[in-house]
């Protein structure tokens, strides 16, 4: 298998395909930057900054915006608003408006009181027309299920190509499609350098969500950017991160953030009731699982 | 043509069995019929209650069918190592290989 990394969406692409079918790395790439050029709260031209800026009366979008915030809306609903793609004020307030290799280690504090989300219940969607309507003051930020639906659709790319076996990365959200040559399996490296377990993946998805990347203070207080839509601020619910293995990177992308801020045990109480596999990282380092996740094996030397 | 007296009670019991018969289904008909009335009438009043946020509740609704099957959807589910199933965990091995990628906190 070949290797490719590149920057996307705010992270690392990772991709690897079988040694002669390079040929499939450049769709890939050229739908990474379509999508973030579309989907991006950080570039003021994109079209998700054009609808954030029109709230409150309704617009026509593309195909790739209207999906992406379908299924951010469907999420949320199915996860009882856990999941809340209407946080991008909230996350602003506390300091996280820029993307994030551009924002501050320290920012200052604001006067201004949180305020919980929930404004996902009064988007308007027309998919007949593709009409996209928020309510005035709501601005959407479509982060990490942007990634995982990426991931996917990268990975629908090349199996359309005729590709038998590919892996699809996007900050960590990833998929996979087919199995290596001369392996039973994907492995992946799940966590940290140090602790992290790896993983013999065959089909589906994984996706980590986790506090210990995108953290910074405000005001002396370490703020990260998992927000608990109960509360607008950042969750504190006794996890550091949270692994899920689920179909795809979107679902596995949205049950990790929600799992995380439900915490340790509500998280692992909705990932086994939709039957799904976890690995959560609690504040203090001790790690536990959910459902068919594999036993923890050393790595090899 | 002649009826015998019996032939006569026979047919008029058949003819009031039919008619209670015919009563029956007539009286089911109605209650079905006036719940399903009921029904619209209450949806009706609870669109309208709603009044600017019934074509979002509409919509929403539409999104739940979908959001049923989130998780699902991508039939092929996940699998952990050869011959797996999202619902068997692998059995551990000595050592793992080393890794080909790696699930980063995003």
């Amino acid at each position: 298998m070949r290797s490719y990394r590149f920057a996307a969406m705010g992270s690392e692409a990772h991709v690897l395909l079988p040694s002669d079918r390079g040929d499939a790395i450049t769709p890939v790439r050229e739908l990474f930057a379509d999508w973030e050029a579309r989907l991006s709260r950080f570039l003021p031209d994109s079209e998700l900054s054009r609808l954030n800026a029109r709230a409150g009366q309704p617009v026509v979008v593309g195909r790739v915006l209207f999906d992406a915030i379908w299924a951010s809306v469907a999420a949320a609903r199915v996860t009882d608003g856990i999941f809340d793609p209407t946080l991008l004020p909230q996350l602003r307030r506390i300091g996280y408006a820029e993307s994030f290799d551009r924002t501050r280690e320290a920012v200052p504090a604001v006067d201004a009181e949180p305020s919980p989300g929930g404004d996902w219940r009064k988007i308007v969607l027309d998919r007949r027309s593709r009409t996209v309507e928020l309510p005035a003051g709501c601005a959407v930020d479509l982060g990490g299920i942007a990634k995982g639906m990426a991931a996917d659709a990268a990975l629908d790319l090349v199996r359309a190509r005729g590709v038998g076996a590919a892996l699809v990365s996007a900050g960590g959200d990833l998929c996979v499609l087919g199995l290596p040559p001369d392996a039973g399996a994907w492995h992946v490296l799940v966590g940290d350098d140090f602790t992290g377990d790896v993983v013999p993946l065959v089909r589906g998805a994984l996706a980590t969500s986790g506090s210990t990347r995108r953290a910074w203070l405000q005001g002396g207080v370490r703020r990260h950017h998992l927000l608990d839509p109960r509360t607008g601020e950042p969750a504190a619910s006794g996890l550091r991160e949270v692994t899920v293995a689920a179909s795809t990177a979107q679902a596995a992308e949205v049950a990790a953030t929600v799992a995380f801020a439900l915490g340790p045990r509500l998280g692992a109480e909705l990932l086994s009731a939709r039957r799904l596999a976890g690995r959560l990282t609690h504040e203090d380092g001790t790690i536990s699982t959910v459902g068919p996740w594999p036993t923890r094996v050393p790595t090899a030397a | 043509m002649t009826t015998s007296p019996e032939g006569k009670a026979l047919a008029r019991r058949r003819h009031h069995a039919r008619l209670a018969m015919l009563k029956k289904r007539t009286t089911i008909a109605s209650v079905l019929g006036f719940a399903a009335l009921l029904g619209l009438v209450t949806q009706h009043a609870v669109k309208g209650a709603s009044g600017a946020t019934a074509t979002t509740a509409q919509r929403s609704s539409r999104s739940a069918t979908r959001a049923t099957s989130f998780f699902d959807a991508g039939a092929g589910g996940f699998a952990f190592d050869e011959g797996s199933t999202s619902t068997e965990s692998a059995p551990p091995a000595a050592t793992s290989p080393p890794p080909v990628a790696q699930s980063s906190v995003s």
